[in-house]
């Protein structure tokens, strides 16, 4: 009997090390390849929301020549100049709770802080064919122009009104998240964030 | 069965694991509202299901009866958590398309079924074909589902407008009524096709 329970316990220590091990040696092996492809996929939705166009070879020269990154208070914020050193564009990382994880995406503003350039989805767990339909074109397209003043609203029926895009019909609660996580962040990147002392500083940087 | 061909097949049309043993419908109903999640999860579970069938059953007679399901288990998950590292890796838009699913492949009772019931006492061989052969069942199946649910719900074949622009979409097909009610016609046409006998 007793030898009966040391050998169940064997197996099954047995079984976790070689899968443990397994998973270890696979995670250690994809993760710098996972994490070059974040970075890649954080700089192309920079790019992507500032509205500059890139191709797949030249992204890294076209990030580092185009935009200024600056953490402040532990968030990345993206710069953009043009060429006679004007601000042009500020992109940071909007996050908050969706209706089945978190989500996050990437905003660029006019240097107004109320006008949206555009928004891009930088990752989300939503309900495929509902909720993920956030980061279809339609979608994203409808925020390019649109203001955050005084709050950014996600409707159905949003007609013409310059601070109101439409919801996806069947993922309510999505579209109040992202309604959420943009308002919250960009107040908060404002008010804490960004003075126009602030932004002054950098203009020389 | 000892027939190869016949336990293929079986997996495919009378012991379909969705539309005959009723197994999977949680990921079935909620993933079929597009044709390419059902053929990525269809891909998948093929994928964890063959894997873990033939380890299952090289393993099967070592393993003591008190434990076998936590083996199992951790079988099933280390090769889903496999899969998940290898698409977040090699194929970032798809692992980003199917979010959270990846992952609830763990719990798809189709596999541990197939282990508890097939692999665990039979060999190797027979339950490489027999997961083969459900793997293909459960992936048509939900091709089949996600066919006409993003046919009439968005009007759309993998994402291209098949119907046209006249076309009213059934936004209830793409809801969770959509999926009952197709799954139950479905059902309807294959029981209908090949009757089950009662005993």
């Amino acid at each position: 009997m007793m030898k009966k329970e040391v050998w169940m316990v064997a197996i099954l220590v047995l079984v976790a090390t070689i899968s443990a091990g397994l998973l270890g040696f696979v995670n250690v092996t994809t993760r710098p390849i996972i994490e070059k492809n974040e970075l890649r996929k954080l700089r192309e939705s920079v790019l992507d929301s500032i509205k500059v166009d890139y191709n797949q070879d030249n992204l890294e020269d076209k990030f580092t020549s185009e935009i200024k990154t600056k953490t402040i208070d532990g968030k990345e914020i993206f710069f953009r100049y043009n060429d006679e050193g004007k601000l042009t564009a500020v992109a940071f990382e909007v996050t908050g709770s969706g209706f089945q994880g978190p989500i996050s995406g990437l905003i660029s503003l006019k240097p107004n802080l109320e006008t949206i350039i555009g928004l891009e989805m930088l990752s989300q767990q939503e309900t495929p064919g509902l909720g993920a339909r956030i980061t279809e074109e339609w979608f994203l397209k409808q925020f390019n122009g649109k203001k955050i003043k005084p709050e950014l609203k996600i409707v159905k029926n949003p007609g013409d009104a310059i601070n109101k895009v439409d919801a996806i019909t069947g993922a309510t609660r999505t579209s109040k998240a992202i309604q959420g996580l943009i308002n919250d962040d960009v107040k908060h990147v404002r008010n804490k964030i960004l003075t126009d002392k602030v932004m002054e500083g950098f203009r020389n940087e | 069965m000892n027939n190869t061909k016949d336990l293929f097949m079986a997996g495919i049309w009378e012991d379909n694991p969705v539309f005959s043993q009723m197994l999977g419908l949680c990921i079935t109903l909620a993933i079929t509202n597009k044709v390419a999640n059902g053929v990525t999860m269809g891909v998948a579970v093929f994928f964890v299901l063959t894997a873990s069938s033939f380890v299952v059953s090289l393993i099967g007679d070592t393993v003591p009866r008190r434990v076998r399901i936590p083996v199992f288990m951790l079988v099933i998950a280390t090769f889903v958590t496999l899969v998940y590292m290898f698409l977040q890796a090699f194929f970032m838009p798809l692992s980003q398309a199917l979010g959270a699913y990846v992952g609830l492949i763990i719990t798809n009772c189709v596999i541990l079924g197939r282990l508890e019931s097939f692999s665990s006492e039979n060999s190797p061989w027979d339950s490489l074909v027999d997961a083969a052969g459900v793997a293909t069942g459960f992936a048509l199946a939900l091709i089949a589902m996600s066919v006409v649910r993003e046919l009439l719900g968005f009007g759309t074949l993998f994402g291209v407008q098949v119907l046209g622009s006249g076309w009213t979409p059934w936004v209830s097909m793409i809801l969770a009524p959509g999926g009952f009610l197709v799954l139950g016609m479905l059902i309807w046409i294959q029981r209908a096709i090949s009757p089950v006998e009662e005993e």
